[in-house]
């Protein structure tokens, strides 16, 4: 096991230095220049050309790219930005505690009450009660999170007034952002519960608990429900590590400082640096992210988990298993 | 000796948004302890569903089932903890009926841990106990069902089964699923198993030669209803129903200078989804009448011998 976290955490290696040199080579060729922005409409010809010179842009490709992997891996740094002129990590890591912030509670929402109704959902499949969660939650999936963002603002701030509407000065601040993020998730893992419920309460060995005698509570959540766990984990996952990049749209309408909108700003600048500094975060805890969900997997899973351990040596010595699958 | 179950007017009906679907429609037979009975009939004549019903895994619609001279058929949480204990099934497909997530001796434990009757050491004696009376391995004591050939899966599926002493196992199909080799095995370990501990089966299958094989009576079904009930002899020596004629017709014979008349029948299964009152087969019976569109009685036509047909003493010239 622990040479199959190893082995994942080394692949890491060869997916950053790729995603480095694509995002740079992607940045290279996009139009629009960074100094005309930083020095407005008003600036001579040749102060552009001072800047350019000055930030090193009217290098060859070949050139920059080998001095931004060089100051990216041997002096682990993005450099700074050329806007604000400060130093990109430190940057990103002020933004990380609010970013994190809005994924973990959004994300831990969705799973708190989407898992339960989708549960209740699937066991009671076909009733009048299933239909309408359902039907409520296919409202929930289809609606872009700005407007309900909005909605939340409009009823939450401005007419009951017990709501901040934007900013970050307390854990207030979030509530609303982190509910307008987790709607969507709850509706979505609600869906996936009671169908991933439903296919794995329908198999025999269902059957075969009840037979058993083992209570109801118990054939839903110690027999079915972690069997129908791989799907879930896989979404809220995936909405997880995606989150964790920074949700562009609510950190925006609630003027949170996090990676999302500092992204963003960055690409209308043209901010190189601040740009190729984010994108290389989010595919670093997208990595990082995706590999406890594997691990997850493996404490849920039997199957996977011998996957995993398929060639250890302590497995053959102990003699056990093994039989002709 | 008295019947260990009985089933009496037995009905299980699923309501779909098409219609009520009449799986298991007034069916009434008796089964004697330490006895095997098969059910056979063609896919999908609720010979699965009728199991699945008497060993309440699901709720009949409505008649009766008396086990041990007890009626059964509605019984609560507590009491049916208590029958669970004496009534068991083994699943057709050994891939699907064991919880991936259990390991052979987690399988085993859990319904000996439910019952409260093993703690400790007792519990893992009893578990090899078990393991060793159906022929697993001791190394696979930590095995998982996916590190596992189908015939051990049964096994495994087997002894989970037999943990708690029952009296009555239903054996759903338990061989369809495994290559002919260990069916045999399985076969041979469930007649064991059976003379060991005075077992009562009722043998669900669509297997003729192994409904031949291990059974002491059998039950023809078609769509749901039960259309001949006699010994397994009397069967295949002098089977009544012209139902029963074509699908024991249907054994392919080895006997080269003899070979079996196969008798096709003609026309499509009727839908079990709100069918007509009356013998369901008469649609491709070849000695249909009117008469057939009445329901039919399960009739005693000798000892032991019951045939639901209206004509079955004209069809086969008995007086």
């Amino acid at each position: 096991m622990s040479k199959y976290i190893l082995k994942r955490i080394l692949l890491m290696i060869p997916i950053l230095v790729g995603v480095a040199i694509l995002i740079f080579t992607l940045m290279f060729f996009v139009p629009g220049d960074p100094v005309e922005i930083i020095l407005g409409s008003s600036a001579t010809q040749a102060q552009v050309e001072t800047v350019r010179e000055q930030l090193g842009l009217n290098q060859p490709y070949i050139i920059r790219l080998g001095s931004f992997l060089q100051q990216l891996f041997l002096h682990g740094s993005f450099g700074n930005s050329y806007v604000q002129g400060t130093d990109v990590g430190a940057e990103l890591l002020t933004r990380f505690p609010r970013t994190l912030i809005l994924a973990l509670f959004s994300i831990l929402l969705s799973m708190v009450v989407g898992i339960p109704l989708g549960i209740r959902a699937a066991t009671h499949a076909n009733s009048a009660e299933d239909r309408i969660s359902m039907f409520v939650s296919m409202i929930g999936v289809s609606m872009p999170n700005f407007w309900l963002a909005l909605m939340l603002v409009l009823l939450f701030a401005l007419k009951l007034g017990i709501l901040p509407s934007s900013g970050d000065k307390g854990f207030e601040y979030y509530i609303l952002p982190i509910l307008a993020n987790a709607l969507g998730g709850i509706a979505g893992v609600a869906r996936l519960t009671r169908s991933s419920m439903l296919e794995v309460i329908r198999a025999d060995y269902v059957s075969t608990a009840r037979a058993k005698g083992v209570s109801e509570h118990d054939v839903i959540y110690k027999h079915a429900l972690p069997n129908a766990m791989i799907p879930i984990i896989t979404m809220c996952g995936g909405r997880f590590g995606g989150q964790l990049g920074g949700t562009v749209v609510i950190e925006t309408v609630f003027s949170i400082p996090g990676i999302g909108a500092y992204l963003i700003n960055s690409i209308n600048n043209r901010d190189y640096n601040a740009v190729q500094g984010s994108v290389l975060y989010i595919a670093f805890t997208f990595s990082v992210v995706m590999l406890l969900v594997d691990l997850i997997y493996a404490f849920i899973d039997p199957r996977i988990k011998a996957q995993y351990e398929g060639h250890s040596k302590k497995r053959i010595k102990r003699g056990e298993v093994k039989a002709d699958a | 000796m008295s019947a260990l179950l009985e089933v009496k007017h037995l009905k299980k009906y699923f309501s779909t948004h098409k219609g009520v679907v009449h799986a298991v429609d007034d069916v009434t037979f008796s089964l004697d302890e330490g006895k095997t009975m098969g059910v056979v009939g063609e896919s999908g004549c609720g010979k699965s569903t009728l199991g699945r019903t008497i060993i309440h895994l699901q709720e009949p619609t409505e008649g009766q089932i008396i086990f041990q001279g007890e009626d059964v058929t509605h019984l609560k949480r507590k009491d049916l903890d208590r029958l669970r204990e004496n009534m068991q099934i083994v699943f057709q497909d050994p891939y699907s009926s064991l919880n991936p997530r259990l390991s052979v001796r987690d399988t085993i434990a859990e319904p000996l841990i439910l019952s409260h009757k093993f703690k400790g050491a007792a519990l893992e004696k009893e578990v090899n106990r078990l393991m060793e009376l159906v022929g697993i391995e001791k190394r696979l004591h930590n095995a998982y069902p996916h590190e596992m050939d189908g015939g051990r899966r049964q096994r495994v599926g087997i002894g989970r089964a037999l943990a708690l002493n029952p009296k009555f196992i239903v054996c759903d199909e338990p061989v369809s699923a495994l290559d002919v080799s260990i069916q045999a095995q399985v076969l041979n370990l469930l007649m064991d198993l059976q003379q060991e501990n005075k077992l009562t089966y009722m043998f669900v299958t669509h297997d003729l030669s192994v409904v031949r094989h291990i059974s002491d009576s059998i039950c023809v079904m078609y769509l749901g209803q039960l259309v001949e009930t006699c010994s397994t002899e009397e069967l295949f020596k002098n089977q009544l129903h012209p139902y029963s004629k074509a699908l024991l017709s249907a054994i392919p014979s080895v006997d080269i200078h003899n070979p079996t008349k196969r008798i096709v029948i003609k026309g499509e299964i009727v839908s079990p989804i709100d069918p007509k009152p009356g013998c369901r087969f008469a649609a491709r019976c070849p000695y249909a009448c009117e008469a057939c569109k009445e329901p039919q009685k399960l009739e005693m036509i000798s000892t032991g011998h019951f045939v639901s047909c209206c004509r079955v003493k004209e069809i086969n010239q008995l007086s």
